[in-house]
């Protein structure tokens, strides 16, 4: 019965009799959030319009009241059937007049990979198109998204770029050129030649490194490089990095690949897509020194002994049927509209008006262009167009070949392939066909692409590589075991999702995925190889799960101090997925926290005032059971105070570490395994959190209340299994929510 | 931040140039800035002088410039440094940040200052350097946090700014086709647009909005392709590629020339990473002189290039001074700063830095001791002052005073 008279009360939100709320704001906020003193910066004494307009005001309403964080403890406390009466109408009022789903434009990553899944080919484009934006959600969310003049120029060289690569004027010479020691290159510092071999010994940034000044790449391409070398020293795998710049000037290196070498391997071998200009150089990743003091050739140590380099290449460019079909010359397409309708319709997957069409035909018309000409014009005008460019899904429900394309976007950050679109109406009326479809998407390599840009933007692991660690304090550190510790989560996150594991692993697991330098790193036994596998670890162990990883302990501290308050957030923000906004008007001052002061004296500060507290005390407690962990993730037994007397020398203080702090409800928590406790205690929020991100990743929009209700269910369903995950994106992608916008 | 403002901020609001003609048409000032770089610094115990505030004794570096106005800055702090390997945190200089593990940077000062002078001139920034080492040599940082190409080649340098690139003909080929392509996009996406739910629509906005800055960025290419180049009878000397005097010399008169004809309001040079010298005959290891340890014969051949150097660029100024334009001086409208990314070469010490001002309209004329502050905050004051209308730079807030 009431639930039916506050529905007619909020059809109209404009409605005066909007009693409930504003009598409520009335007896209990306006005290402190009026003109006068307009606590927190928020005044609530405003006309019922205004307020009732500003959705986000509404939702963070709701927020506070429900997580009795307002009324403060000390004031007046509503009875909690007015707050819930509140609370109701409010929520409704949000969920009648938000927008779901704003027009998505696709991200550079999907240009990237659209371009070169339809063209079977390696273009780099990423860096040509500027950075989306992904502070607060995913990047591919249109609400995040703008599209600025600046972006549009770069669309337009982009697709230059591409046409030009794709079709150019003259047909590409392929050629065999082989080099040998006399050939190669070095800088002197750590690398010499002897008769019959170029050898590296270093890895000192910027500078070691082997090219071939001969080698010139005169036209775009794909080239396959081949080396013969060996290692010297040692029976060990060796890294070796592939690079991309002026060979003269290291610093100037893109780094494009590193792999993996064994002597037994007798040959190095990639392939590369390259520029006309672009110079290739070889690092030697692995190297366990940077420089070598005495002369190079008495280096007892490790080397990489080079001796040939075969290039072949440019290697034609095997364009996929579809695309074939449009280019060759068949009688079909042979008017100017008939390639246009193909463009498009291979690209985009739908067919534009013949209006539209004889629009374009004139343009192009006009410009008198050459055949070549012509389709370069029009595959640079579809790639700038809105409906390259942008997801028109419908209003409400998407139809069949949006949630194809859905589906691709979400699992390959591209386009459906000939597979799915022939499965595309099965795939939209059947369930056991889409989890097929599903399944085998998630086996294509392609899938990597989902996994890793949802794991860099939920965990923000692009940070972790940010800051080498200071080589005067963290001697044994290698560059190869940050590289690592990037990567942990992804293939953490890969193991579970593909051999269907419980969730409850990103809590706490029994095992951890690890290559050989992470298995260094970690002390859990001795793993071969470059390539990541799974370790099981003995019971009590202080990794397993999300929060013991490397990569997060690192990344929320600085060279030398850890910060557990931002480690409280990271944990707060992307494990629970508490939306964690700093105070707005408080002047926070930065708290010395190095080493031998006490810090939770320091934090303890946050006590004093109700509006650091609100947030400090979830924050606090769980940072500070953290702290046995430094800067770079290894376990300490004592803060270690640096003090830095010159470039070369530093000096340490020790001093022992308090990290027993107490949560908001009584709880205490000290260190690793009492915190993961109290995470498994909370695990339906983390649990749901999980499902949301996931949720809002898949469909490219922010979660809005309906939502809730969803996550509600499919938790639900997993609950009985223990929460598998594979299980939990499948219940997901079948859901009848999933065909809506 | 709502959307509109983004998208000007990041969008060419333009006005097509004003014609260039000394005092014929009464114009407001323009602003400009010119940055040099030393990479390896200065020898700070004869730059710097020992007294604070206005009244300072003479230097030895500084006497060259006696009879100009100065604002000296020391003990300025980059705070994105770290200790890095050699010279590497020297890339973050202009930008106050380095990223060690990567090679990307957060864009630097100059290039915002070229963002928001450049859009009367033919180029936004030219960015050169006095020298052919080009490691670590990357002190201009574009908005992706990519390099600005720095042009070491006098020849290729002076070709940009009077030469020939393109025949004119290919050039307006491409810009038409780039029309044509907006032409076709927009089309289509009013069409697109049709099928939109009205809060789609407006979010669209954004597309058209770009469409038509684009357009003016081809007019506004469009107008310099077909517009002459100035032109000039100074032709840059050959010189031996040693000649380290020669060299700077050289590109210190492609700056004044750039600045001159109005080519570009934002020049930033850099004297790279110097190994063998030569000057005055006489042939010799610059980066190792910066190693002087102290040693009276290092430091004083150290100070004899250093003196060379500080001399050339007060010349520069004294020219800039005796260029009229309209009823200011070329000096009074450049902000013209001299710094170094280290603090002492020596030690490599990548703190302590030094920051020269001069011209720009400020009341110049004292040597402050800063103790510490953030030399990004002397970069947002110089930014504020060429009316770039930015709150912060690299996340500094605050600014340092001049006059």
């Amino acid at each position: 019965m009431k639930s039916i008279l506050y529905f007619l009360v909020c059809v109209n939100f404009l409605s005066a009799t909007d009693e409930p709320v504003f009598t409520f704001i009335n007896n209990y906020c306006t005290k402190c959030h009026d003109e006068d003193l307009q606590k927190g910066d928020l005044r609530l004494d405003i006309p019922q319009e205004e307020l009732l307009k500003d959705l986000n005001l509404l939702k963070n309403i709701v927020n506070v009241l429900s997580k009795n964080e307002m009324p403060p403890a000390k004031k007046k406390q509503p009875s909690p059937e007015e707050k819930d009466s509140v609370i109701k109408i409010l929520t409704q009022t949000v969920k009648d007049n938000q927008v779901v789903g704003l027009l998505k434009r696709i991200t550079r990553e999907e240009y990237n990979h659209i371009v070169n899944d339809t063209f079977n080919v390696k273009l780099d484009l990423k860096e040509m198109l500027p950075k989306d934006h992904s502070e607060h959600g995913f990047n591919r969310s249109g609400s995040h998204q703008t599209l600025s003049p600046y972006a549009m120029m770069q669309y337009i060289k982009a697709a230059n770029y591409v046409s030009q690569s794709l079709f150019p004027d003259r047909s590409t010479t392929f050629q065999t050129k082989t080099y040998g020691v006399p050939d190669f290159n070095g800088t002197q510092r750590g690398d010499y030649k002897t008769n019959d071999a170029f050898v590296l010994t270093t890895n000192y940034p910027w500078r070691s490194n082997l090219h071939v000044p001969n080698l010139k790449i005169e036209e775009f391409g794909e080239y396959h490089f081949e080396y013969v070398l060996k290692i010297l020293n040692s029976d060990n795998q060796q890294i070796i990095g592939v690079n991309i710049g002026d060979a003269r000037f290291p610093t100037n290196f893109k780094k494009v690949m590193q792999l993996p070498f064994k002597t037994s391997d007798q040959k190095l071998t990639f392939d590369l897509t390259l520029n006309a200009g672009d110079e290739v150089s070889l690092t030697f990743d692995s190297s366990k020194t940077w420089s070598v003091d005495s002369k190079p050739t008495m280096y007892h140590g490790e080397k990489l002994s080079f001796e040939k380099l075969t290039v072949t290449g440019p290697h034609k460019i095997n364009l996929p049927k579809k695309i074939q079909a449009i280019t060759s010359n068949t009688a079909q397409l042979d008017t100017v509209e008939k390639k246009i309708k193909a463009w498009v319709k291979a690209l985009c997957f739908n067919d534009i008006s013949d209006a539209e069409v004889d629009d374009v035909a004139e343009k192009i018309k006009a410009l008198n262009l050459s055949e070549l000409e012509q389709r370069r014009m029009i595959l640079e005008f579809v790639l700038c167009s809105p409906y390259f460019l942008y997801k028109n899904e419908d209003r409400v429900k998407l139809n069949e070949l949006d949630f194809s394309k859905r589906l691709a976007s979400f699992l390959w950050n591209s386009i459906p392939d000939d597979q799915l679109m022939s499965h595309a109406s099965a795939v939209y009326q059947n369930n056991t066909a889409l989890e097929n479809e599903v399944k085998r998407m998630l086996l294509d390599p392609k899938s990597d692409r989902f996994i890793e840009d949802f794991i860099q933007q939920w965990l923000s692991t692009d940070r972790i590589e940010v800051l080498a660690p200071d080589m005067r304090v963290y001697k044994t550190i290698h560059s190869l075991q940050i590289k690592a510790m990037a990567k942990e989560p992804v293939y953490f996150f890969k193991e579970i999702l593909h051999h269907n594991l419980s969730m409850m692993n990103f809590i706490d697991s029994d095992f951890i995925m690890c290559n050989d330098q992470l298995s260094e790193f970690y002390h859990v036994g001795k793993v071969e190889g470059h390539d990541f596998k799974r370790v099981k670890l003995e019971n009590g162990h202080l990794r397993g799960g999300l929060i013991s990883q490397a990569g997060f302990l690192k990344q929320t501290s600085n060279a030398f101090e850890t910060s557990p308050i931002q480690r409280g957030v990271w944990i707060l923000k992307n494990i629970y997925g508490e939306e964690m906004i700093p105070p707005a008007n408080v002047q926070i001052e930065e708290p010395d926290i190095r080493g031998a002061k006490n810090l939770k004296e320091i934090m303890s500060l946050h006590q004093k005032s109700n509006e650091c507290y609100r947030c400090h005390s979830k924050i606090d407690p769980f940072g500070l059971a953290l702290e046995h962990f430094d800067p770079v993730g290894q376990y300490r037994n004592e803060y270690r105070k640096v003090t830095i007397i010159d470039t070369e020398k530093v000096a340490f203080e020790n001093s022992p570490i308090d990290s027993k702090a107490k949560l908001k409800n009584g709880q205490m928590v000290s260190d690793m395994a009492s915190l993961k406790k109290v995470l498994s205690e909370d695990h339906e929020k983390i649990i749901k959190n999980i499902l949301s991100r996931l949720y809002s990743y898949s469909k490219a929009r922010e979660l809005c209340y309906q939502d809730h209700e969803i996550i509600n269910e499919i938790y639900h369903t997993l609950k009985p299994q223990n929460f598998l995950f594979k299980d939990a994106l499948l219940a997901m992608v079948t859901h009848p929510c999933f065909k809506d916008r | 931040m709502n959307r509109k403002s983004i998208l000007k901020s990041a969008g060419v609001t333009l006005l097509l140039p004003n014609l260039l003609s000394a005092g014929a048409i009464l114009t407001p000032p323009k602003k400009r800035l010119f940055t040099v770089v030393n990479h390896l610094s200065f020898y700070q115990p004869a730059l710097i002088p020992k007294t604070e505030g206005r009244n300072y004794e003479q230097t030895a570096l500084l006497s060259p410039f006696k009879d100009l106005p100065l604002s000296i800055f020391s003990q300025l702090d980059n705070p994105g440094v770290q200790l890095g390997n050699g010279h590497t945190p020297s890339v973050g200089i202009l930008s106050g940040f380095f990223n060690v593990l990567d090679r990307k940077n957060k864009i630097s000062f100059d290039q915002i200052a070229a963002n928001h002078l450049g859009t009367e001139t033919r180029f936004e920034s030219i960015c050169l350097q006095a020298g052919t080492n080009l490691n670590f040599s990357q002190v201009c940082w574009n908005r992706d946090g990519l390099p600005v190409y720095q042009e070491s080649s006098p020849e290729k340098a002076f070709q940009k700014l009077f030469g020939i690139e393109q025949s004119q003909a290919i050039q307006n080929q491409r810009l038409i086709k780039e029309k044509s392509i907006l032409d076709m996009v927009s089309a289509q996406a009013k069409v697109f647009q049709k099928s939109l739910n009205q809060e789609d629509k407006q979010k669209l906005d954004e597309y058209f909005t770009s469409i038509r800055e684009v357009e003016k960025k081809l007019l506004k290419e469009k107008y310099w392709v077909n517009r002459d180049k100035p032109k000039t009878n100074y032709k840059p000397e050959n010189f031996p590629i040693l000649a380290l005097d020669h060299y700077l010399q050289t590109m210190l008169d492609i700056a004044k020339l750039a600045l001159q004809t109005d080519s570009t309001r934002v020049v930033t040079l850099q004297i790279p990473f110097w190994e063998y010298f030569e000057l005055e005959d006489k042939k010799d290891h610059y980066h190792h002189l910066s190693h002087h340890g102290m040693k009276e014969d290092k430091v004083t051949k150290l100070l004899n290039i250093e003196s060379m150097i500080m001399s050339k660029i007060s010349k520069l100024y004294q020219d800039f001074c005796e260029i009229k334009m309209g009823s200011s001086s070329l000096l009074d409208e450049t902000t013209c700063l001299i710094t170094a990314p280290m603090g002492s070469a020596n030690a490599h010490d990548f703190n302590r830095l030094p920051a020269i001002i001069a011209g720009g309209n400020y009341k110049h004329g004292r040597n402050i001791f800063t103790n510490g502050k953030p030399i990004n905050s002397l970069y947002l004051r110089l930014l504020k002052d060429l009316d770039v209308p930015i709150n912060s730079f690299n996340h500094e807030k605050s600014t340092l005073e001049i006059s």
